[in-house]
């Protein structure tokens, strides 16, 4: 039995999909942000059905196939205009923890229901890297 | 912001057995890893969602070897996010190894109930052979593939034939988990920390009432003579 029998023909299609985005952003100057919305946009797909999610999920976690990291972006509510500031991986671990918290990188103090001001989003993992470079 | 948030993906999370287990691995991929007792949970979480869904198409599996069926859940496994692995080596060939950072480790071995004493054999490995006896290698599983009727009455079998080997097994009912499945626990012969096996019935049993029933053979006339 194949180690992806477990997933179905949409699935299957929706993976291709996305390294076909994956692939063609990382050869472009212009890759963009990958947040869940993007990488929707990019193959056309809505955030949201469980298909799509499925498959980002499973190429950022699969042991064999892994092939995108997570990483948070910050969006100060107090600083609208802002861009988004990646937190780094003591505040990234905090930020994921069953009990979690978030200081403010910009001011240092406690933000309030700060969940609602991360936004995931995705990079090459390393071993995805080692092979477009090698 | 139009964009997808922690808090959005926490709710698409609750939507689901398996929305909860992938957010949950996610965020152990993204740099918060779990405790013992998390990771346990969320690893026997999987476990029964996939034993669910074996037994969701019994037919596809009845008949089929032990190693086979488990290679599938191993690969299921896989898909949710976990570090899985299938017939490893850890004090001898171990059927599901999962772990964490090489850290946390969840073991299990799965049988066909063809008898007690089969199973017994299974568990036997599982808990003096495989396991180290380690408090981050305490919790395991036994994957039980039923081909015959009633789970419920093949558990309850299995273990009063438990006990029969040995009078100190505790157990304790786990229908969140799957029906008729159960713990037992026990004490590590290797350094004495508790350990607490999750058995999962899984019912591959597939004999459908509806089905024509064979004509009987006619009684040949060597029979009659």
């Amino acid at each position: 039995m194949s180690e992806l029998a477990f997933l179905s023909e949409r699935e299957l299609l929706m993976c291709e999909k996305l390294i076909e985005v994956i692939s063609s952003r990382l050869a472009s100057r212009a890759q963009g942000v990958w947040t869940y919305s993007n990488l929707a946009k990019w193959t056309g797909s809505k955030v949201g059905d469980p298909v799509f999610m499925n498959c980002v999920n499973l190429l950022a976690m699969h042991p064999d196939f892994r092939v995108l990291e997570m990483h948070l972006l910050f969006f100060d509510p107090e600083d609208p205009e802002s861009d988004g500031i990646p937190l780094d991986d003591e505040q990234t671990a905090h930020a994921l923890a069953a009990d979690g918290f978030l200081v403010n990188p910009r001011t240092g103090d406690r933000v309030q229901n700060y969940k609602s001001t991360i936004v995931p989003y995705f990079k090459p993992s390393k071993r995805l890297e080692d092979g477009a470079h090698g | 912001m139009g964009e997808v948030t922690i808090e959005q993906l926490e709710c698409y999370g609750a939507t689901s057995t398996v929305a909860r287990i992938q957010w949950a691995t996610m965020r152990w991929h993204s740099g918060a890893p779990p405790c013992y007792a998390e990771f346990v949970d969320v690893v026997e979480t999987a476990v029964a969602q996939i034993c669910n869904e074996l037994a969701r198409d019994p037919q596809m599996h009845y008949g089929q070897k032990e190693d086979h069926i488990t290679y599938g859940l191993v690969g299921r496994l896989k898909v949710f996010g976990f570090h899985a692995a299938f017939d490893t080596t850890v004090g001898g060939h171990c059927d599901v190894v999962v772990k964490w950072n090489d850290d946390l480790i969840w073991l299990a071995e799965a049988k066909h109930y063809t008898s007690n004493s089969w199973l017994w054999k299974g568990y036997q490995q599982l808990s003096s052979r495989y396991s180290t006896g380690e408090p981050r290698g305490s919790r395991g599983g036994m994957l039980i593939y039923c081909s015959k009727p009633r789970t419920d009455l093949l558990m309850e079998s299995w273990k009063g034939y438990m006990l029969d080997q040995c009078s100190d097994f505790v157990f304790e009912p786990k229908p969140d988990r799957l029906a008729n499945a159960f713990s037992s626990h026990a004490v590590s012969n290797r350094t004495g920390v508790a350990e607490v096996v999750t058995h999962f019935p899984v019912s591959i049993y597939f004999e459908p009432l509806d089905r024509p029933k064979k004509p009987r053979k006619k009684a040949s006339k060597k029979a009659i003579r």
